[in-house]
C-alpha cells in the first residue's frame, strides 16, 4: 500500500483536507523493516528520539504481552496493512503496554514523538482529526481486546488459549 | 493488575484537566438529553451503537453475558460515562446498559461528535485526547485481563471507578436537578 492511499482513506474517515493531509504526509517517514524487528519493547518509556506512531503499509505486526507470573508471553493481537499502532504509551505517558514486533518484513510510515505531541496537543482542524484518528484506533484495540476477553471468560482460558490467545 | 484501579482516572476525570468551564457548557450545548425509565435499555450487546452516554441523574447497569449467564460489571453514575468505542468506532456494543432507576443522560452521537470536529475543533479536541487516554488505560487493563482470563478488567474498561463531582454540578446549574 502507498501511503497516500492509507493516508485518503484515513481521510474520508476523519475529514482531513487536502493541505491537511499534505502536513501530514511531510511528518511522515517511511521505512522497511525485516522480520523480528521490535519497534516498541513493553516497559520501556518512549524517548523524545523515538519514533512514535506507526502506520503499517505493508506487512504484519504481532502485539505481544508478557504473561504475569509467566516465563511465556501472549498474543494480545496482530495488526495489519492500515493499522496503526504505538499509540498507548504516547497519549498517557506510562510505559509501553506491550511489545510490537514484525512478523515477517514490514513497511511503515511512522511519526517522531515530537510531532505527535505537537499533533496530540494541538487545538486546530488537523489536531482535532488527527486525535479522532488516534482515538478511533485505540477504540478498535479496545474493542479487539474486548472480544478476546470474552472469549476468555465464555471458553475458560485453556480453551482461549488453544482459540488463539497462545502461549509461544 | 488489581492496582490498575488505582492508577486510573475516569474519563471525566481527565476531561475536566483539558477544558475550562466555559468550554464545557459550550460542549453539553452540543449534546442531547435523555430520559431512561427504570429499566429501559440503553444499548444491547451486540447491537449497533455510535454514541457516548453521560449520565446527569439515575444510574445505569452495565451487564454482559458470558458462560450464558448475565454478568453485572458495574454501575455508571452521575459525572460518568459510558460508549466511548461506539462514538468513535460504531458498531456492536460490547455490553447491555440498562436503566437501574429512573435516570437523565446526556448523549453525544457519532454524527454530533463529526460536526464538532469540523465546526468548533478547539473545543473537539479536549474531548478527543480525554477520550484517547481514557481507551488507552483501557486497552492496558483489558490486556492484562485477557491474559488472566479475569473479569477484574472488563469492570474498569467500562466504568470510572473514581467519582467526580464537578460534572453533577454543571449539569444541576444546567437543568436544575439535584
Amino acid at each position: 500500500m502507498e501511503l497516500r492511499t492509507v493516508l485518503s482513506e484515513l481521510a474520508l474517515v476523519a475529514g482531513f483536507s487536502d493541505e491537511e493531509i499534505e502536513a501530514l504526509a511531510q511528518t511522515l517517514w517511511e521505512e522497511q523493516y525485516p522480520d523480528g524487528h521490535v519497534f516498541v519493547r513493553e516497559g520501556q518509556t518512549a524517548s523524545k528520539s523515538d519514533y512514535a506512531m506507526h502506520i503499517i503499509l505493508d506487512g504484519k505486526v504481532l502485539v505481544t504481552v508478557q504473561r504475569p507470573g509467566e516465563a511465556g508471553i501472549g498474543i494480545v493481537r496482530l495488526m495489519e496493512e492500515g493499522d496503526i499502532f504505538g499509540l498507548a504509551g504516547l497519549v498517557d505517558h506510562g510505559p509501553r503496554s506491550a511489545t510490537c514486533r514484525s512478523a515477517g518484513p514490514v513497511r511503515t510510515a511512522s511519526l517522531s514523538r515530537s510531532a505527535f505531541d505537537l499533533l496530540f496537543r494541538s487545538d486546530t482542524s488537523l489536531g482535532a482529526h488527527f486525535q479522532f484518528i488516534v482515538a478511533r484506533q485505540l477504540a478498535k484495540d479496545l474493542r479487539m481486546v474486548n472480544r478476546q476477553l470474552k472469549d476468555a471468560l465464555n471458553q475458560g482460558m485453556a480453551d482461549a488459549v488453544a482459540a488463539g490467545i497462545v502461549s509461544l | 493488575m488489581a492496582g490498575s484501579s488505582e492508577v486510573m482516572r475516569s474519563g471525566m476525570a481527565l476531561l475536566a484537566e483539558e477544558m475550562t468551564g466555559e468550554e464545557r457548557d459550550r460542549l453539553l450545548d452540543r449534546m442531547v438529553p435523555r430520559k431512561y425509565p427504570f429499566g429501559e435499555v440503553v444499548t444491547e450487546e451486540g447491537v449497533f451503537t455510535d454514541a457516548l452516554y453521560v449520565v446527569t441523574d439515575g444510574a445505569l447497569k452495565v451487564s454482559v453475558t458470558a458462560e450464558g449467564e448475565v454478568l453485572e460489571v458495574g454501575t455508571v453514575t452521575p459525572g460518568q460515562w459510558v460508549g466511548e468505542v461506539g462514538l468513535l468506532d460504531p458498531g456492536p456494543a460490547s455490553a447491555t446498559v440498562v436503566a437501574a432507576r429512573d435516570s437523565t443522560v446526556l448523549i453525544l452521537s457519532a454524527e454530533a461528535l463529526e460536526e464538532l470536529r469540523h465546526a468548533e475543533p478547539a473545543l473537539a479536541s479536549p474531548l478527543l485526547r480525554a477520550l484517547a487516554r481514557t481507551l488507552s488505560e483501557r486497552v492496558r487493563a483489558s490486556s492484562r485481563g485477557v491474559l488472566r482470563g479475569d473479569a477484574t478488567s472488563w469492570r474498569l474498561e467500562h466504568v470510572p471507578q473514581k467519582k467526580e463531582g464537578w460534572l453533577s454540578g454543571v449539569f444541576r446549574s444546567v437543568f436544575g436537578g439535584d
